[in-house]
């Protein structure tokens, strides 16, 4: 008597929040759902269905959160050494029988400052909503608002859609008191966030500190050469390589030109079997990468300026 | 005894089917179970004010079928929702008759 429907994404989703509380709950792990659920909860994008749920965790709770989730069969998705070295906020936890993924932060990009001090002035302040039953905690409206904001910044060419969101938060904020508007822009200031999240903040209306200069934060440097950058892949790949020691950096540049035939199958699973479509799925890849080259030297010289690109603002994306 | 759906459980509800996730029994039912159809019509009465028959005599007068047919579906559903621990029995009076 169990139908044969399928479970729709968006009932995974909120699913999917609930189990993440209830098994945060068990190990007295601190976990705050995060972009999807709670910016809808909040008003701040309009309701559609996401592909994942976001859990950000506090840091030192991450191992004991990941491991209640492998004991009830989710588990780490494969992914190639590029994304690794790319991807160094989250990791992404999949389960054969569900339709969505659950991307567990333990960090969230365009907040500079320390991890676990970031997540504890959020979780000070957080809020709770119902999901799928079950009561899961969530930032306040201001983190919320600030973390779209940074989602969006980040990589604006993703997607016309983090564009069309990054405008509906300014036009939502815009009708919000001046205390609240405050609230964000100190919130930002706490957080290490109000250099990233500077062309968001000033259309609070607000006043704000001086944009720190370049070569103050390496951090701060960084985030500005991606977002400049469109965000594109070749700048997030050429930041990575610039963590990396000196002796280390060719191999690592190697790599990401000329990733391994495994980890190139991982990124690009599209690509038929066989040495043909591979040599010309990677000779597309290399076309691709070149032309972002012009991008790339853009952020390079916003952040050696210290400006945080605005061009979203302006609706040129 | 009337049974009702079991505590701690995780579910979104929609007008005709329900998804829901035994969540204090995770590890071995790792993944939801929708019901939807005749399942959803006898899971929506499982709320513990109901015993077995009057939930069976309130599907035979939504539907129209036959009640030995409906009295045996409705059985071996709870019988498996019991044994998933889905649903619990509570000692719960009856509602008085309307």
């Amino acid at each position: 008597m169990v139908g044969t429907r399928g479970l729709a994404i968006r009932d995974a989703v909120a699913l999917v929040h609930a189990l993440g509380a209830n098994l945060a709950a068990r190990v007295g792990a601190r976990t705050l759902a995060i972009k999807g659920a709670s910016a809808e909860h909040h008003g701040l994008r309009v309701e559609r269905a996401s592909a994942d749920a976001d859990i950000w965790v506090r840091p030192p709770d991450l191992e004991r959160v990941t491991a209640q989730l492998c004991e009830c069969g989710w588990v780490r998705r494969e992914e190639s050494q590029n994304t690794s070295s790319l991807v160094a906020h989250s990791i992404t936890i999949v389960h054969g029988s569900w339709p969505c993924d659950i991307d567990v932060h333990w960090t969230f990009p365009g907040f500079l400052g320390e991890a676990g001090y970031v997540f504890d002035v959020l979780w000070e302040r957080r809020q709770t909503m119902t999901q799928a039953g079950v009561e899961v905690f969530i930032p306040d409206r201001a983190g919320a608002v600030l973390i779209s904001a940074l989602h969006a910044l980040r990589t604006p060419v993703q997607t016309p859609r983090h564009a069309e969101e990054f405008r509906m938060l300014v036009d939502v904020c815009a009708e919000m008191s001046e205390a609240e508007r405050r609230d964000i822009v100190d919130l930002a200031i706490e957080t290490g966030a109000v250099d990233t999240a500077r062309p968001f903040l000033e259309t609070l209306r607000v006043p704000l500190p001086e944009p720190t200069p370049p070569g103050v934060n390496p951090a701060l440097d960084e985030w500005r050469a991606r977002v400049a950058a469109d965000g594109v892949v070749g700048a997030q790949a050429l930041i990575a390589a610039q963590r990396l020691a000196w002796y280390r950096r060719p191999a690592a540049m190697w790599h990401i030109v000329w990733p391994s035939e495994r980890d190139f199958r991982i990124d690009h699973p599209e690509v038929t079997p066989g040495r043909g479509p591979l040599l010309r799925a990677r000779f597309a890849r290399l076309g691709r990468g070149i032309r972002q080259v012009p991008a790339i030297l853009r952020g390079r010289r916003q952040a050696r300026r210290g400006i945080t690109e605005t061009s979203m603002l302006d609706g040129d994306t | 005894m009337n049974p009702t759906q079991a505590s701690g459980l995780a579910y979104v509800a929609h007008d005709d089917y329900v998804v829901v996730l035994n969540l204090p029994r995770i590890e071995e039912q790792q993944s939801p179970y929708v019901f939807e159809g005749a399942a959803f019509e006898i899971w929506s009465r499982i709320d513990g004010t109901r015993t077995e028959d009057q939930i069976v005599d309130e599907l035979v007068e939504a539907t129209g079928a036959e009640r030995e047919v409906v009295a045996r579906d409705t059985r071996d559903f709870l019988a498996t929702l019991r044994g998933l621990g889905l649903v619990e029995d509570t000692q719960h009076a009856p509602l008085p008759p309307q």
